[in-house]
């Protein structure tokens, strides 16, 4: 795969881009938070100091058990009188001056032995890591104003050796001597071959001016970052200072702070002094990348600022499919699994979308309502076909009674007979007969029965 | 460009943890990702996994500023967004945000739309306390 190496562009200090250069094939290694994860979690044991309380820690007595039949507890305790310390417990964990529920020793395994190529490959990943995008923001940089990702800068910025202006005019003053080494030590370095030191330092006064030219136009780090687009980041790192939470702030580490960019350089020319000491940000040579460095924390993403010259030397020390590692012996660059992980891609190509099948309509339909069958005639009809024949006679008699009700109607009001037979005089003479017998026969009569005889009608 | 990463595996990566996400008491996971129209932390809505994510937020000088990431400048952040701040009327302005969203993220539209609306309604609350 990658038969054209993507390109990546080189900034210039005052941040214009200028030359291209290929992109190292580290840089397609997979990407394994959990091998690096564990190779993390191992290596940043490593720089572990034993620690452990006293051998004698609560042993420094002579206690011993009272034994039974003395009401008190069998546990040793200190011989002697006279003082408020006899006859108290002693040694065990659970006794004020006793030695502690099991006793820290320096003999525990501090270290982990990490395989070296268990290693390598997790530099690889989080190499690869690191010119993610969207992993740098994830991991919590500030990388909004950066040109490009992996960010490569002129190897001009090698041989900066101040980190601010006002660094820059103390160097000049003779205070800053270790700048003023350095830059001695380039330029003289012909020189020192062929004179003496006598000769050396007749020649120092016109030396310094030229330093002092040079300081002109040379850049100092933090304009540097700003042309980059990485002094956010740097910024960022520098505000986050604070105090340690928990007591770990009185154990020499008082002070927390987030991880700022890591430069990486090909050869020290004054980089490494001239940018480590802004806090957060981490200096680093690219034949010497450290792990815990590239993911502070085993969290893939570290913000890397790349010389160009160590840019290039990837290939080198890392190597590619084609040529194995300069450096690393027996190490060859992990290939990812998939050549394309982008599943999205994957399920939309044509040759899946040819093969797989259409997609089922109708999804599941929701449960059919229940009906009632007495109110439902529809329902009634499922249970019963023959309801809809008792249903239709039932409606036209009703039809039919409605009728010969409207037509009789009619006749009375017409004064027309109906033709209903007259009632008998005979019965209802009987029924009248009845009844006046009915109310002579009751029993209730008298005051009491007044209002009975009222409601009766039959009163007075 | 460099080289292209798949967002399913970059998700992998960020949804165990990352900077962005903010956990509370009630057991609610939001993401403070720019691109994540519903502050949800998830594959679908997160602004940094995705190659195609939409950020609605006022803009800088009023207006509801909409920006949409461009996969062929994804490498290089000052590139990767296209930006634009529109000043409409807020029934206007969705409608102009539904419109754009549909073509390049169709799942986002109904999202969008919904942001667009509370950027508005913060605009007004703002400039009521003006008057």
């Amino acid at each position: 795969m990658a038969a054209a190496r993507p390109l990546v562009s080189v900034q210039g200090l005052d941040g214009s881009a200028g030359e291209q250069t290929a992109l190292p094939e580290v840089f397609t290694a997979p990407i394994r938070p959990d091998i690096v994860r564990t190779v993390h979690t191992n290596m940043a044991k490593n720089a572990r100091q034993p620690y452990a309380v006293s051998m004698k820690a609560g042993h420094q007595t002579a206690a011993e058990s009272w034994g039974t039949g003395r009401a008190v507890s069998r546990i040793p305790r200190v011989p002697g009188g006279g003082t408020h310390r006899a006859g108290q417990g002693a040694f065990g964990n659970m006794c004020r001056g006793g030695h502690m529920f099991a006793p820290t020793k320096v003999w525990r395994r501090w270290h982990r032995k990490v395989n070296i190529n268990q290693k390598r490959y997790a530099v690889a990943s989080a190499l690869a890591a690191s010119a993610v995008p969207a992993l740098v923001m994830a991991r919590g940089h500030r990388i909004e104003q950066v040109p490009e990702v992996p960010l490569v800068i002129s190897d001009q910025a090698e041989s900066i050796t101040k980190t601010s202006k006002a660094g820059g005019g103390r160097g000049a003053g003779g205070g800053g001597g270790a700048q003023q080494r350095l830059q001695r030590a380039a330029q003289a370095a012909a020189c020192r071959k062929q004179q003496a030191q006598k000769l050396q330092h007749q020649q120092q006064q016109p030396q310094r001016l030229k330093q002092q030219q040079q300081q002109q136009q040379q850049r100092w780090v933090l304009s540097v970052l700003k042309a980059i687009g990485a002094l956010p980041d740097a910024t960022k790192a520098r505000d986050s200072k604070a105090i340690r939470a928990g007591k770990g702030k009185m154990r020499n580490r008082r002070y927390v702070l987030r991880k700022g960019p890591l430069v990486i350089f090909g050869t020290d020319n004054g980089i490494s002094r001239a940018f480590r000491n802004l806090p957060g940000v981490e200096v680093a040579s690219v034949e010497r990348l450290n792990l815990l460095q590239l993911a502070p924390g085993g969290h893939l993403g570290r913000f890397c600022v790349w010389t160009k010259s160590a840019f290039e030397s990837l290939d080198k020390v890392f190597g590619t499919s084609a040529a194995a590692s300069t450096q690393k012996k027996g190490f060859t660059l992990p290939r990812p699994m998939m050549a394309n992980a982008d599943v999205a891609r994957l399920i939309n190509s044509d040759e899946v979308q040819s093969v797989v099948r259409p997609p089922k309509e109708a999804v599941i339909k929701s449960r059919p309502l229940k009906k009632n069958p007495l109110k439902n005639l529809g329902a009634l009809v499922k249970l019963n076909p023959h309801a809809i024949v008792t249903r239709r006679n039932a409606v036209l008699a009703a039809d039919r009674r409605g009728k010969a009700r409207a037509e009789k109607l009619e006749k009375l009001r017409a004064g027309k007979p109906t033709g209903a037979p007259k009632k008998s005089k005979d019965v209802a003479a009987v029924g009248k007969a009845f009844y006046k017998q009915m109310i002579v026969d009751s029993e209730y009569q008298g005051a009491d029965y007044e209002v009975f005889s009222k409601w009766l009608g039959v009163a007075e | 460009m460099t080289k292209h990463v798949s967002p399913q595996l970059v998700w992998e990566v960020i949804k165990g943890h990352n900077s962005f996400v903010r956990k509370n008491l009630h057991g609610n996971i939001f993401s403070a990702e720019p691109g994540n129209l519903y502050a949800k932390h998830s594959y679908k809505h997160s602004g940094v996994a995705n190659d195609k994510a939409v950020d609605i937020r006022e803009g800088a000088e009023g207006g509801v500023a909409i920006s949409a990431k461009r996969l062929k400048t994804a490498q290089k952040p000052t590139e990767a967004l296209v930006k634009t701040t529109s000043k409409k009327h807020a029934r206007r302005a969705i409608a102009a945000a539904r419109k754009q969203v549909a073509s390049y993220r169709a799942d986002l539209q109904g999202h969008a739309a919904a942001r667009v609306s509370a950027v508005h309604r913060a605009l007004r609350a703002k400039a009521a306390a003006q008057k």
